[in-house]
């Protein structure tokens, strides 16, 4: 008999031991699916759940993935990459410097119709926390305090529970951008106004919750009466854009006392000076008229600071009638930058024109003919800091060799672009959305260019940071610059944070893919009167579709030709050849980066150094 | 002759081995099951498969040992007997990471972001990164444990990285931006580590971004551990975590 009992006690030891190997507190769910064997149907149970050990293993297990998708549906694929990702961005150092970043990124990716929502993450954005306690129970409290603010949790953005808001949105222009308040506006009940509480707030998704949080903040700053938000306003955090404006703001008042203090203005200039009614930039300017026309004493930097803030002057813009000329002048200052680098005969290879433009939130963009559009702002701005006028520096060679240098680098970022694009069009797939493996790959290339010129030409050391602080893009091309220097990591990591509002290739591919086959579905459960009489409104074809953006898509896609949903649909599975491309063309970058590094960095001896 | 029924006499040996033989079986499937399970989402985090890995290594091939005998050899391997002592006893709130080519302790509240396999193996770029705990400041605070293998895509040996890293884009180590000290070595869980300090000032947050890296050259690639913070917290707590987890590290190569 005892020997029976040990005889059981053995049997029962594997039992034991694997209740030891049960890995995570949560993965308990997905241990039964683990221990019987990885298939299709129970991993993707799994995934519904939020699992991220059975995305992984889906991903990594190429015999079940080929089980699952053989009949070409690549669902699952996206559920595990979506799942993945989401593990990556969890993971990434969140606190309360960046969460706004973080609520970037979750908005492309948590909401109605998105693909987490089938992995129990959303549609509601609270659920990005429950699945946060529930797979991560050792997560840092400050990251998920961040994730707190970022999914812009009602308790602590508002501080209480306790609180009913009504806000009335009336000729207020963010309606026009926001499709989830224009449903709930079409309500006729609605009156223009939302009443909040924190039941509906959890039916709001991240952008409508945005927009209320930017609405109170403005209205702070009407009550206050000011060019700048209310000071007081707590939710002046949730909104990265007003508090820059608000920094700036504060900034400006500074420099206002100072020129007030100074005693040189004349009690009308002070006055003028000091009213409410002027804007940022108007202030800006009338302090800079005083800096320079008086003996104010103001530093460089102030001085440079008020040059970035105010409106460009009539002689610093370049004049409508001269603008074709100066157009060919640029293109070919440009092109004689570019062949000073590897990076930059690159992209001469294809040709390059210039032409200038007024560009909404982007340095330059190309126009359908494969033309080099550079914002006129951004010109604007390097000859206010560096005190050009557009008529000098169209006769003056050395000025516009040095504004070509300066705008150089949008011409590679630019042709990095359209060659993703044009491999994308050569994959056979739709990408009319920018992602954030396109920055990376463009961003790189430029980085590559910046750092070849800067290893030639000892002047154009500094050309990027001596500027960093006065203007966005001459920021954005040190930093980058400096990040790609440390590594790929490194470089990555900082080109995600800064374009946190743009949707990764997976994330993207992953919604379209859901959208696409769920109306496919809902199709086909019609009728065939049914079908015949949604035909009339088919009213996309092929074509038009794919060059939908991802938002766009999701508005359009009861529009779409069946025949061209079937066709997009087909077109994913060579989605995976087209996200390789990414990383081939990093790889590429890096070598390159590399090899050009070991032929001119001087080799500073740091002796004993061997691998 | 009357026959009694003793249940206990008479069933229970067939009744035993009814019990026996499901056990056996269920017991099989269970240690199949465990095996499948245990690659997947422990605490401690595996960069992948040991035998998978070890063939995939760029600069394994130079060994003596096929890729077939050296992925026979890691399975047989336990992470006591391939890192040493690091691997063993851990101190409370503590956890261990065994990254295929090296093994370190870190406080159980940092977390671990990772890549995939595949691009570690392309790139020869093996890289950990860990978030840690709030210390406050306007920068986020992290620590990279990366392994540089021979013949990776980025720097060709660790005297490259010592350059590239000791001074910014215009070759100097001084200017109103950034700052970097001059390198110098150290010993880190006894092997020898240049050292490289620096700070950068961030525009965007207004503030000074510092880090420390030890570069510890090995017989095959070379290793680097990064820590950034914001300056004003950047010898805080995090920090000493830094120094033990450096002190406990284990490199493979």
């Amino acid at each position: 008999m005892p020997n029976l009992i040990l005889f059981i006690a053995v049997l029962f030891l594997p039992h034991f031991l694997h209740a030891q190997n049960i890995p995570a507190r949560f993965d308990n769910r997905t241990y039964t699916v683990l221990s019987s064997g990885n298939s299709a149907q129970l991993l993707n149970k799994a995934m519904s759940a939020g699992s991220i050990s059975a995305a992984k293993t889906y991903l990594a297990d190429k015999k079940v993935q080929k089980e699952a998708e053989a009949g070409g549906d690549l669902s699952l694929r996206y559920k595990a990459q979506a799942l993945t990702e989401l593990n990556y961005i969890a993971n990434m150092d969140w606190d309360d410097s960046n969460f706004n970043s973080l609520n970037q990124m979750l908005i492309s990716r948590i909401g109605r119709d998105k693909t987490l929502s089938s992995c129990g993450v959303g549609p509601e954005p609270e659920k990005y926390l429950e699945w946060l306690k529930a797979f991560f129970p050792k997560y840092p409290q400050k990251s998920y305090k961040s994730a707190e603010k970022a999914v812009r949790k009602w308790e602590v953005v508002f501080g209480t529970s306790a609180m009913r808001m009504c806000i009335s949105w009336e000729n207020y222009s963010i309606r026009d951008d926001n499709a989830e308040l224009n449903r709930w506006m079409s309500d006729p009940q609605s009156d223009n106004t939302v009443y909040i509480d924190t039941f509906s707030w959890l039916s709001f998704d991240l952008l409508l919750r945005n927009a209320i949080i930017n609405k109170i903040i403005l209205d702070d700053m009407t009550k206050d009466n000011s060019c700048k938000p209310y000071c007081g306003s707590r939710l002046l955090e949730y909104s990265s854009s007003v508090q820059k404006q608000y920094e700036k703001g504060v900034r400006v008042e500074k420099l206002e006392r100072k020129a007030i203090a100074s005693g040189v203005l004349s009690s009308a200039q002070a006055n003028e000076l000091s009213s409410r009614q002027k804007s940022l930039s108007d202030k800006a300017a009338l302090l800079d008229k005083y800096f320079d026309g008086s003996s104010i004493n103001a530093s460089l930097e102030d001085k440079l600071y008020i040059d970035a803030e105010r409106g460009a002057r009539p002689d610093e813009m370049i004049p409508a009638d001269k603008r074709e000329i100066f157009e060919v002048m640029l293109s070919a200052a440009v092109s004689d930058e570019l062949k000073k680098a590897e990076a930059g005969n690159k992209a001469l290879s294809k040709g390059i024109k210039i032409k200038i433009g007024i560009l909404q939130n982007s340095y330059s963009a190309r126009d359908p003919s494969g033309e080099i559009i550079i914002d006129s702002g951004l010109i604007s701005e390097y000859m206010k800091l560096k005190g050009y006028a557009a008529a000098s520096v169209m006769t003056v060679k050395a000025q516009l060799s040095e504004l070509a240098a300066y705008v150089a680098p949008l011409a590679v970022y630019e042709t990095a672009l359209a060659g993703i694009e044009a491999e994308a069009e050569k994959a056979g797939i739709h990408n009319n959305t920018r992602t954030q493996e396109d920055e990376i790959t463009a961003l790189g290339e430029q980085s590559l260019f910046i750092a070849e010129i800067q290893r030639k030409d000892a002047s154009a050391k500094n050309r990027y940071r001596s500027i960093a602080g006065y203007s966005a893009y001459a920021h954005r091309c040190a930093e980058m610059t400096a990040a790609y220097r440390r590594g790929q990591e490194r470089f990555e990591k900082t080109v995600r944070m800064e374009n946190s509002a743009l949707p990764s290739v997976s994330s993207a591919a992953a919604n379209s893919y859901s959208w696409l086959v769920a109306e496919k579905s809902r199709r086909a459960a019609l009728s065939a009167a049914q079908l015949e009489e949604e035909s009339y409104n088919f009213i996309y074809a092929y074509d038009e579709a794919k060059s939908m953006s991802v938002n766009e898509l999701q508005g359009s896609i009861r529009f779409i030709e069946q025949e061209g949903l079937e066709k997009m649909i087909s077109q994913f599975r060579q989605m995976e050849n087209y996200m390789d491309f990414h990383s081939r063309a990093a790889d590429e970058t890096r070598r390159n980066y590399r090899r050009m590094m070991l032929r001119t960095v001087l080799k500073k001896a740091v002796k004993g150094v061997k691998s | 002759m009357i026959f009694r029924i003793n249940p206990l006499r008479d069933f229970m040996p067939c009744i035993a081995v009814y019990i026996m033989a499901f056990f056996l079986l269920f017991s099989f499937a269970v240690f199949a099951s465990v095996a499948a399970a245990s690659s997947v989402g422990k605490n401690e985090i595996k960069a992948a498969d040991s035998s998978q890995s070890l063939e995939n290594m760029p600069g394994k091939k130079a060994e003596k040992t096929n890729a077939k005998t050296a992925g026979q050899t890691a399975h047989k391997r336990t992470p006591e007997k391939t890192y040493g002592a690091a691997a063993k006893g851990l101190a409370k709130g503590y956890k261990k990471i065994i990254h295929l080519p090296y093994s370190c302790m870190i406080p159980e509240a940092w977390s671990v972001s990772e890549k995939s396999a595949d691009r570690e193996k392309e790139t020869g770029v093996y890289h950990r990164e860990f978030t840690l705990g709030s210390q406050g400041g306007k920068l986020a605070s992290f620590i990279f444990a990366d392994y540089y293998a021979q013949g990776n895509i980025e720097f060709e040996n660790a005297e490259d990285f010592i350059t590239v890293n000791s001074m910014n884009d215009a070759d100097e180590t001084e200017s109103s931006t950034d700052k970097y000290e001059p390198v110098r070595k150290q010993k880190i869980a006894g092997k020898n580590a240049f050292v490289i300090e620096r700070k950068e000032k961030r525009l965007n947050a207004d503030a000074w971004e510092k880090e420390k890296l030890y570069v510890i050259p090995a017989s095959k690639g070379f290793y680097v551990l990064l820590y950034s913070a914001d300056e004003k917290v950047f010898a805080n707590s995090n920090l000493k975590e830094f120094e033990k987890m450096a002190a406990s590290f284990i490199m493979k190569y």
